[in-house]
């Protein structure tokens, strides 16, 4: 990391010519990347992720950069060219005092992952491949990935602001490919958590790879999913990726500040049905998308965004805050030091209901069930999202019958909140990486189980 | 320190480590884009990125590590994780190469791309912006990128391969919202340049625009089976999404369904596939592969005949065949693997307009959504959200939109019909740089209303 004194004049630089606010960005992060196809480890790479970004806002004008080098002069010089590059030229003298900001951390780390050695991260990839691929005859190809990262950060700006934190995640990938010889089906769990290597004492891993063996034998005998307009059940857990993509990214003041999104001007009014209460909260202990303090330094929050249908709030970086005349929420995020931050999700999901799974799917005269979903994605501009589920079964007068494959739900945002009729009472989540304009982050998705009266399935 | 004492340094030490034979990939790039909204600068940002892979053998097994930190410490983070990662992994041969052939003279740098200052990019961007507002009274949001990139890439390893090559580029993307009736349409263009040309704004400020009105009073379609055009855009992405199954490596781990297919017909006659680095404006275009092995130019697919899979050292090794020059790093930060350069379909001699005339009926697509999801690129089955017009008579008569196309790869591309002549490639991906022109296929499933 850099000195304080030179963080300072890095702040004070960049400051020179017309900016009203500066910000140093440093990261130094360890991560491991493990992967086995086969039960054979193909490669294992560690590497040291190193480098600054500067930001400066004059006004609603933002300027960023980033270098991995670290010599002072040449991070003086790049302070100055960004600060250069703002239209505005009104100089601000500015005396930066640091008042030192120690977020308490909420993650309890027991085994550190880049101390601790990759040979006992294989331990735990042998024991999901030897599970996944013994499943059954139908499972031809396994893959397995063990990803670790030791993030340490330390902000600091010109409002004074002087803060570190250590962030630790571990993720273990497991895809299973079952084939009959002329077609293939796959497989796939990733769970993670924001522990270290202790996370394998709650995370089974002999569940999960049987669970992605599982879903690829069940799909390669599944029929094609029929395509049209039905009613669709979509099940708790990673079924909250259609919240996710759906209305979380158009919640998002990046989309909202410059009226890029379908939800922008309508706090207090109602974008979903009544059964609908979502929440993003940041604070979860251990939970994948949680952080102790954003990446501008401010420490996460658990925010309402829609009560019983009702809009109360979106997520919210200062930039965008400040187009938008409203106060940061702890939700600014980035990938890395190579993205300016802007304010993104953590763990969102749909708040638990009062409906029994059971009586969800009895009250289908026909329609889809979606017990998995896979990843999706959706234009914040006009709502319109898709969604690839993994595992679907076609329900008839209130039963679960035959599985099918290859069915997407496609729709819009604004549309589907506010046909979710019925929402289960057990809320679970499920992680995932999202990808946006400042990089790809750890997300929580989640849901209870919930009833959408109709939607467009895209099968064949 | 200097890169060059790191380098030394590094050399040293990993001979004391008991590396048998080792190699650095080095990277330098620094970027700028500049954003532009409302007639002013949105966001500008200057980056400089480096970063130095390692590999190094160990009793005949390869392990990776990579710093984005020049400094003492990255020196025995590199080999010791290297040295760590090479006992677990399983004995795969990986080589190192000593440099045999000869590398083709390719110049992807362009002297006058450095001269463009940033207020010319300024000044461009916002004329861009003011442009697209112009043609339509629809159109309520405009927003231009204007980025450029420079790197360059060491290679050197124990074997004496000391191999380096620059590139810069440059790329302009607008961005435009047209609103009709209370509902929004956004559309895009790009173009990457070698100097910022007046008549460009025009070029592309037209295309984003026309491409987000034609979008307007969209509607969906009946259900069924359609025989469409895949427009350039739309077909550049599926061909990016499977590029996977002319990887030897997927083929060899049974992750393509390509095995024992070489010499036979995968394709439609009317289908030649291309992967060319050595293309003058191609992005991903180098002389050496990431292993230092010699690129040239090769047919994948010739009318519909599989005539080679892509090759790196390891893969080439268990084939008993030579690398194709295609044992490429998507990045410092990922090990070597199998990835395509500059692939492409080669383009026929239509047009778009007399696609549209030879399909007579049915749709065109010219927008595909949630790719990495709804698209399995082992199986080859897609079914993914679709954006398009519907053709009747040989005529555009309407937008298309809430649909989705689903299908198997496999079997597209021997339904392909027709190959346009409107080539393009697409912006520049981690996996390659992909080009298609609009490409007719046979049938395909819809579901719609």
């Amino acid at each position: 990391m850099l000195t304080r004194v030179l963080i300072m004049e890095i702040l004070s630089v960049a400051l020179a010519s017309g900016g009203d606010f500066s910000e140093v960005f440093i990261e130094d992060s360890i991560n491991n990347n493990l992967n086995m196809i086969n039960g054979s480890l193909e490669n294992a790479l560690t590497g040291r992720d190193y480098g600054i970004g500067i930001r400066i806002f004059s006004g609603l004008e933002s300027v960023y950069g980033y270098t991995s080098l670290k010599d002072r002069e040449g991070l003086l010089e790049l302070a100055r060219k960004l600060s250069r590059a703002l239209s505005t030229k009104k100089q601000l003298n500015r005396d930066i005092i640091f008042k030192e900001f120690i977020p308490a951390n909420i993650h309890k780390i027991l085994e550190v992952p880049s101390s601790t050695r990759n040979i006992r991260k294989l331990k735990v990839m042998n024991i999901a491949d030897k599970v996944a691929r013994s499943y059954s005859k139908d499972i031809k190809q396994t893959a397995i990935y063990y990803r670790d990262v030791d993030q340490r950060i330390c902000i600091a700006n010109s409002d004074g602001l002087y803060t570190e934190d250590r962030r630790i995640r571990t993720r273990l990938g497991i895809s299973s490919v079952a084939s009959d010889g002329i077609e293939n089906q796959t497989g796939l769990e990733a769970p993670g958590s924001r522990m270290g290597i202790e996370m394998f004492d709650t995370v089974d891993p002999e569940y999960f790879a049987s669970e992605a063996s599982r879903v690829a034998s069940l799909m390669l005998k599944a029929k094609p999913c029929p395509g049209g307009k039905m009613m669709v059940a979509i099940d708790k857990g990673f079924g909250g990726v259609i919240f996710h993509e759906a209305c979380g990214h158009a919640l998002e003041a990046t989309a909202v500040a410059k009226g890029n999104s379908i939800f922008a001007n309508k706090l207090g009014e109602r974008i979903a049905s009544n059964k609908v209460t979502a929440l993003d909260d940041g604070t979860m202990a251990n939970e994948w998308g949680s952080l102790n303090i954003d990446d501008e330094g401010i420490p996460t929050t658990r925010k309402i965004l829609i009560e019983k249908g009702i809009l109360k709030g979106y997520m919210i970086d200062s930039l965008n805050g400040r187009r938008m005349g409203m106060a940061p929420t702890g939700s600014s995020r980035r990938e890395s030091y190579r993205f300016a931050p802007t304010s993104r999700m953590t763990n969102t999901y749909i708040d638990k209901g009062e409906d029994e799974e059971k009586a969800i799917i009895a009250s289908m005269e026909y329609g889809l069930y979606a017990k998995k979903m896979g990843g999706g994605s959706v234009n914040p501009i006009t709502g319109e999202f898709n969604f690839a589920v993994r595992e679907g079964y076609i329900v008839r007068k209130g039963n679960i019958e035959e599985p099918v494959r290859g069915a997407t739900l496609i729709g819009n945002g604004s549309e589907i909140l506010m046909n979710i009729d019925m929402v289960g009472k057990n809320m679970k989540m499920g992680q995932g990486m999202c990808g946006s304009v400042s990089g790809s982050i750890p997300t929580n998705v989640g849901q209870p189980m919930i009833r959408v009266s109709e939607i467009t399935v895209g099968g064949r | 320190m200097e890169i060059n004492e790191f380098k030394n340094k590094l050399f040293i030490k990993a001979k004391e480590f008991g590396y048998s034979e080792f190699e650095i990939y080095c990277l330098i790039e620094d970027a700028s884009s500049i954003e532009i909204f409302e007639n002013k600068v949105d966001k500008y940002s200057l980056n400089k990125r480096i970063g130095i892979s390692f590999r190094g053998n160990v009793k005949g097994k390869m392990g990776y590590s990579y710093t984005e930190a020049i400094d003492e410490m990255s020196i025995d983070m590199l080999l010791s994780k290297a040295f760590e990662n090479a006992e677990i992994v399983d004995d795969h041969i990986e080589p190192i190469y000593a440099g045999k052939g000869t590398y083709k003279k390719l110049n992807n740098y362009s002297e006058s791309l450095v001269k463009i200052t940033d207020e010319r990019k300024i000044e461009f961007g916002k004329a861009l912006e003011e442009r697209a507002k112009k043609i339509s009274s629809k159109i309520i949001r405009s927003e231009v990128m204007i980025s450029s990139t420079e790197n360059k890439k060491y290679i050197y390893n124990s074997k004496g391969l000391g191999l380096s090559h620059k590139k810069n580029s440059l790329l302009i993307t607008v961005e435009v919202v047209a609103s009709d009736r209370d509902k929004m349409y956004c559309y895009y263009s790009y173009k990457y340049c070698k100097s910022l040309k007046e008549e460009d704004i025009d070029f592309i400020a037209k295309e984003a625009v026309e491409g987000a009105l034609a979008c307007i009073n969209g509607d969906s379609v009946a259900s069924g089976k359609y025989a469409v055009i895949l427009k350039n855009e739309a077909a550049i992405d599926m061909l990016e999404t499977f590029s996977g199954i002319f990887s030897s490596d997927n083929v060899q781990k049974g992750l393509s369904l390509l095995k024992s297919t070489l010499g036979k017909e995968i394709g439609s006659k009317v289908l030649t596939i291309i992967d060319n680095p050595l293309l003058a404006e191609g992005l991903m275009s180098s002389p050496f592969d990431s292993e230092g092995v010699p690129t040239y130019s090769k047919e994948v697919v010739k009318a519909g005949e599989l005539k080679t899979l892509l090759y790196n050292l390891k893969t080439a090794l268990k084939d008993g065949v030579n690398s194709t020059g295609n044992g490429f790093r998507t990045n410092y930060t990922s090990p070597i693997e199998v990835a395509p350069s500059n692939f492409y379909i080669e383009p026929g001699r239509l047009s778009y307009l007399e696609l549209i005339q030879e399909l007579k009926e049915g749709l065109v697509i010219n927008e595909l959504q949630g790719l990495h999801s709804g698209a399995n690129p082992i199986s080859g089955d897609f079914s993914l959200a679709a954006k398009g017009f519907l053709v009747k008579k040989g005529n555009i008569v309407g937008a298309v939109e809430q649909i989705t196309i689903s299908g198997n790869f496999y079997r597209l591309l021997k339904d392909i019909k027709a190959v346009g002549a409107d080539m393009k490639f697409g912006m520049a991906s981690g996996k390659g740089s992909f080009g298609s022109p609009s490409i007719l296929i046979k049938e395909v499933s819809i579901s719609g209303k």
